[in-house]
């Protein structure tokens, strides 16, 4: 049975809709909608966290203050931001393909928000815990290419234009070597359940036994990502803002919402995947150790984006291919022969 | 209340699935075709995994969604005309067309109809070891000749790409 704080309150919370209401699909959906509400406001914070964040270290890194004069601090700097994104003037361009490019930020963020049901927050508490659950996870994440061509297309600009066959390169370029380097995971646990990854992880973390995929895939999940330093698809230097370019207001802000949930979902892919999910000392319940690990996470993320250089686009290309894609197949074959010589012993 | 609920969903996401491919047929814009593909492949695999067929609906959702759509879309894109009305080519074969309709729709449903389907049984809830377990032991010689089939592919794509200076 499944303990935690976590779980016990949402067992009570069930027992307790299940006396006012006593039919139990109902209380089914209704307990499904609230955790659907968490997770979504889960998202939309992150999103006004990470900006503050990534601003703040960007500034301690660059040896500049960053933002100071909103709040204590500056700690307010991202809510005057919102409501200045939400002010702004909607300019819709001439010209453009009007059903694509409205669409194309809001498709956007269903895969983000979607791949959230995946993640195992602490003992039990997931909302699918499906069979196939890290390859659907994977399934679902590569869905977030076409809504960037979408709106690099319908902008009718060349730049956009540029930037959404970047991603289109670069994403699907990379999505080849991170299933290789995540298959050395699914070899060692022997399942695609995400909850028994966590469980597979309770004596010795993955980051222990597949360093090398946990390297493959930090450069991977950086890039899926779009995060500096492979932030290529919006190269300001190169291509203005990509497939963003023509986006203003609160549509260009909901490119951003998704970019800031995809960094927090890296941060809680890598503690899952790598770093033993909710497991800790027991001094703390699991979903703190959850929130800590993947905050380290972020935080380690966002320092190697103010750390390295750019790097460019065909270099990038070919390192995928060239370089990642053959250490990832030869950490498969080493995966498989270590469980053959441990099965042996 | 549980079956009303699966019947509600399944409706929904048929009439999606059905819009879609009417969409992709009807649509006066190549590009909006395309797009719409892509939105009938998501219904499909949203049914599979209805279904409880997850592996099939995850499948669905990599390989034709996030791999052929790109590629369609892609290519679509790339060979539009700079000059005059991006379309799809339409043409005034409409009885043709119907009485190729019909044929197909006569050999499918005849197939439906005489093909036996199994009811009742025992399906394993983890069909993915099951899976794995055919592919990798009874299966595997298809397995690997497919596998030569893909590289050998890969390769021609390779030398094509590069073109014959280089290659």
């Amino acid at each position: 049975m499944h303990s935690g704080i976590l779980y016990s309150t949402a067992q009570a919370l069930r027992e307790i809709l299940m006396s006012l209401v006593g039919i139990p699909i109902i209380v089914d959906i209704i307990m499904t909608v609230i955790c659907a509400t968490i997770l979504l406001l889960i998202m939309a914070t992150s999103a006004l966290v990470f900006t503050l964040g990534e601003r703040k270290i960007c500034a301690f890194i660059q040896v500049r203050i960053g933002p100071n004069r909103v709040g204590p601090g500056g700690l307010l700097q991202s809510v005057a931001d919102m409501i200045k994104l939400m002010d702004k003037e909607d300019i819709v361009p001439k010209g453009i393909d009007k059903w694509l490019w409205v669409l194309s930020p809001i498709l956007l963020l269903v895969p983000s928000a979607l791949i959230y049901a995946f993640f195992p927050f602490d003992d039990g508490v997931i909302l699918a815990d499906v069979n196939v659950g890290l390859f659907l996870l994977i399934a679902i994440t590569s869905q977030t290419v076409l809504p960037f061509l979408m709106g690099g297309y319908a902008s009718n600009s060349k730049y956009s234009m540029i930037g959404g066959m970047r991603t289109v390169a670069q994403m699907l370029g990379y999505e080849v070597p991170m299933v290789f380097a995540l298959m050395g995971i699914v070899m060692l646990t022997g399942s695609l359940k995400m909850s028994a990854i966590v469980e597979a992880q309770s004596n010795v973390w993955f980051i222990v036994l597949q360093p090398l995929a946990f390297l493959i895939y930090i450069v991977t999940a950086l890039l899926e990502s779009n995060r500096p330093p492979f932030n290529l698809v919006e190269g300001e230097s190169e291509i203005i803002a990509g497939p963003f370019t023509e986006y203003t207001g609160m549509r260009w802000a909901l490119f951003f919402l998704a970019e800031f949930s995809n960094l927090m979902c890296i941060g809680i892919l890598t503690t899952t995947l790598f770093l033993g999910g909710w497991h800790g000392p027991d001094f703390l319940p699991g979903f703190c150790w959850f929130w800590i690990k993947t905050f380290i996470c972020v935080l380690f993320y966002q320092w190697v984006g103010w750390t390295f250089p750019r790097l460019r686009i065909d270099t990038m290309l070919s390192f995928g291919w060239k370089v990642l894609l053959p250490i990832a197949l030869i950490n498969v074959l080493l995966t498989g022969v270590g469980i053959y010589i441990y099965n042996i012993m | 209340m549980n079956e009303l609920l699966s019947t509600l969903v399944f409706y929904a996401v048929a009439v999606v699935i059905l819009a879609t491919a009417l969409g992709v047929v009807m649509s006066k814009n190549l590009v909006h075709s395309a797009l719409l593909m892509t939105a009938c492949f998501i219904g499909v695999g949203v049914l599979f995994i209805w279904l409880n067929a997850d592996f099939l609906g995850a499948m669905e959702f990599m390989l034709y969604s996030g791999g052929v759509a790109i590629l369609v879309v892609m290519g679509v894109m790339l060979t539009k005309r700079e000059a005059g009305p991006p379309g799809n080519p339409f043409n005034g074969r409409k009885l043709t067309a119907l009485g190729m309709v019909i044929l197909f729709m006569l050999v499918m449903c005849t197939v439906v109809v005489s093909t036996p389907i199994p009811t009742g049984g025992f399906v394993s809830p983890d069909t993915v070891s099951d899976l794995a377990d055919m592919m990798l032991n009874r299966y595997i010689l298809p397995f690997e000749i497919a596998a030569t089939l893909l590289l050998a592919a890969l390769l021609g794509a390779i030398i094509l790409a590069k073109g014959d200076g280089e290659a």
